[in-house]
């Protein structure tokens, strides 16, 4: 075992579920209820992974929007779940490759335009004894097999149900901005440092966060993982929009679930799947599901227009990544002329 | 412990070389399931812990059998508690409840596959398809029938688990526990068995090696000694029931079982209070292959408190019998003499109150 990654179990993994393509798949789920007036807790629900369980209570506390705090907002969570999945790709390919740095860390990085498009960025900051050509391939890795770049990088439809009365269905298909050329309005940003395997420690406007696997996924089961920060976001920023009021005592409160699907042989093993999450749904039940009124689909409708957490998961963008190597920039080719080295390794397991 | 498969998480121990004793004795078990790999750790406990900590994750829950004993069973109530696992206990015997106590966190179904000292079967076959069903998995502790009588992971058992004291260990030589089951699950173990510590000394697994290869003769001769003894109390007058599982009550158990092993209980008359005499007459003075008997009121089940036990079945006259390799016949003809004695100083007690 080197930097606390398991390559034998990685590999037995990829093998296992080369075979048995049902053992491959992982549904994470997550429920958010409002705990304040501007923010909410969101608990991780049981995980499952092909035919068998992953049940970890963990719970998250966001804020509806961004503003000093104590918790995370849910475009902070977008980017301590995009920081943790790029190091736990890094740190594979380097483990696989022998290679032990002394440091790791990911910025990723936010920027949105004066209509709200966003655009992301990375930087992976490394130290110790990797060679330059070596932390070139782990940059490779990240972007092929990291599962919340390809997740942020390719458009995802995202369905939502309003469990009323009667079901309301909404879906909101990805749209394609090109805001490359314009004027970022704001800019968010967070330090993802990695320790040991797939634990990850996170800072974000201040606030402090840790991401970590279970341990059928090779971690410690110390925090929630990568994805699980992912669907929070999701679960807060819709909450915040459909109906951000903390019950009184002894009332019900509406909340939201989030679910998303892995397919674990995009990320983990050498067949070729989709790496991202896929099949992502949003479900709101009002405080009071029995009315029929308008209010909750009417507040979706305006999630999936306005919402930045949303429209980073949903919309298509290409992710700009840097590498410093011991403090030097090193120039990373774009994937678009690097097409080479990606079709010759494109998923290969570490 | 040892780690028998070159798949072992490096967190783990080292894998033994092929030629060590551990090795031998955990590939000699995993083959009598029908397995590829196993695990030597001393003790049913230690085993049993590692494979629980190892198959669940803080916030889990687990379902376990209600005939669970201790120490395991304080095992379970507070140091798994203390790792944000909860349990809950059920008649593993009973399917339906089994699969009433399902919740979503739920990971695992932990089960003995004949209880004792009730020596209720567990239907294994219908307890992995709700296993399989509800995306759990099903650790069997085939302790009371090893793979002798039955082998748990043809019927969709992943983990089985057996102590050797009972049948795997024929002299009684060695504390030990073997675990055996779907190699996925084998390397999480190993690492959770190397963080409790503790090995197996090569000796102790060489005595283990050499017994496992009468294993299939032992049983065969314990259980028909068994069920000439359950003949017996069976028509005794002095026995109120005898716990012994037949192919008769339990048809189901033909496709999986080969038999029901060499153990067997049975409830005196609740006038009989002394048992001393019942408990000498099993006693085959210790011998390695004898015969052996307690009382689980007083023994395994002693920290649990009347009301509990009585619930469970387990009552003050309940005799727990081990029958032996050899002397069924001479076994039951001092069983029966003692309790015709136990019986004729009940009479005489009532004849002179």
């Amino acid at each position: 075992m080197l930097n606390g990654v398991d390559l034998r179990a990685r590999e037995s993994l990829a093998e296992q579920i080369g075979e048995d393509s049902w053992e491959a798949q992982l549904s994470i789920g997550v429920a958010a209820q409002p705990a304040a007036a501007d923010r909410c807790r969101v608990r991780t629900e049981p995980m499952r992974l092909g035919s068998t369980r992953v049940a970890r209570a963990f719970g998250i506390d966001q804020r509806f929007g961004p503003g000093a705090a104590d918790c995370l907002d849910p475009v902070g969570s977008l980017l301590v779940a995009l920081g943790a999945s790029v190091a736990d790709s890094v740190v594979t390919e380097l483990s696989a490759a022998g290679c032990a740095p002394a440091l790791l860390e990911v910025l990723p990085c936010a920027e949105f335009t004066a209509d709200g498009t966003g655009r992301l960025s990375y930087e992976i900051r490394l130290d110790g004894e990797v060679p330059a050509e070596q932390a070139r391939r782990a940059v490779a890795a990240a972007r092929a097999r990291g599962t919340a770049h390809r997740t942020l990088e390719e458009p995802n439809d995202i369905k939502a149900v309003v469990q009323t009365a009667q079901d309301v269905h909404l879906a909101s298909p990805p749209a394609d901005h090109d805001s490359a050329d314009r004027t970022a309005v704001r800019r968010r940003t967070a330090r993802v440092m990695w320790e040991i395997g797939t634990h990850v420690l996170a800072e974000a406007d201040g606030v402090h966060a840790e991401s970590d696997q279970p341990k059928q996924l090779f971690g410690a089961d110390l925090a929630p993982s990568a994805q699980e920060y992912f669907l929070a976001a999701l679960a807060a920023e819709a909450l915040g929009f459909a109906d951000p009021r903390a019950a009184a005592p002894g009332e019900p409160a509406a909340s939201v679930h989030a679910s998303g699907r892995i397919d674990l042989r995009g990320p983990y093993s050498t067949q070729d799947a989709p790496v991202g999450l896929r099949n992502i749904l949003v479900q709101l039940l009002p405080a009071d599901p029995t009315r029929a009124d308008e209010a909750a689909p009417d507040a979706v409708r305006r999630w999936f227009a306005e919402g930045d957490a949303l429209r980073l998961v949903r919309d298509p963008h290409p992710i700009e990544v840097r590498l410093v190597l011991d403090g030097t920039p090193v120039p990373v080719p774009h994937p678009e002329n690097d097409r080479t080295t990606d079709t010759k390794e494109p998923h290969r397991a570490p | 412990m040892r780690a028998s498969t070159p798949t072992t998480g490096a967190a783990t121990a080292s894998p033994a070389p092929a030629h060590a004793p551990a090795r031998r004795v955990e590939d000699a078990f995993a083959a009598l399931h029908g397995a590829d790999t196993a695990l030597l750790v001393p003790g049913v406990v230690a085993a049993t812990t590692a494979t629980l900590r190892a198959l669940t994750n803080p916030g889990g829950h687990i379902i376990a059998s209600d005939q669970t004993a201790d120490p395991l069973r304080g095992v379970l109530t507070q140091e798994l508690a203390g790792l944000g696992r909860t349990v809950t206990f059920v008649d593993s015997t009973d399917a339906d409840a089994v699969l009433t106590a399902v919740r979503p966190e739920t990971q695992v179904v932990y089960t003995q596959s004949l209880s004792d000292p009730l020596m209720r079967p567990a239907p294994l076959n219908e307890l992995a398809i709700h296993a399989q069903m509800n995306d759990l998995l099903l650790v069997v502790d085939n302790t009371a029938l090893s793979p002798a009588e039955l082998r748990p992971l043809e019927t969709g058992a992943v983990i089985v688990i057996e102590d050797t004291a009972l049948y795997l260990d024929g002299w009684g030589d060695v504390g030990a526990a073997l675990v055996t089951g779907l190699d996925r699950y084998l390397p999480r173990i190993a690492e959770q068995c190397a963080r409790l510590g503790g090995e197996v000394p090569d000796w102790s697994a060489h005595l283990l090696e050499r017994s496992l290869s009468t294993l299939q003769l032992r049983l065969t001769a314990q259980r028909d000694g068994a069920e000439r003894v359950a003949s017996m109390l069976r028509a005794h007058p002095a026995v109120r029931a005898v716990h012994r599982p037949s192919f008769d009550e339990a048809p189901w158990a033909l496709e999986t079982h080969r038999g029901f092993g060499g153990l067997l209980a049975f409830e005196v008359v609740p006038e009989i209070h002394d048992l001393t005499g019942v408990l000498a007459a099993c006693d085959d003075g210790h011998t390695p292959l004898g015969s052996t008997a307690r009382l689980p009121a007083r023994t395994s089940h002693a920290h649990l408190s009347e009301r509990v036990r009585r619930e469970l079945g387990i009552t003050r006259q309940l005799v727990r019998l081990a029958v032996g390799v050899t002397g069924a016949d001479a076994l039951s003809g001092r069983l029966r003499r003692a309790l015709d004695t136990a019986l004729a100083q009940r009479n005489g007690g009532d004849e002179r109150c």
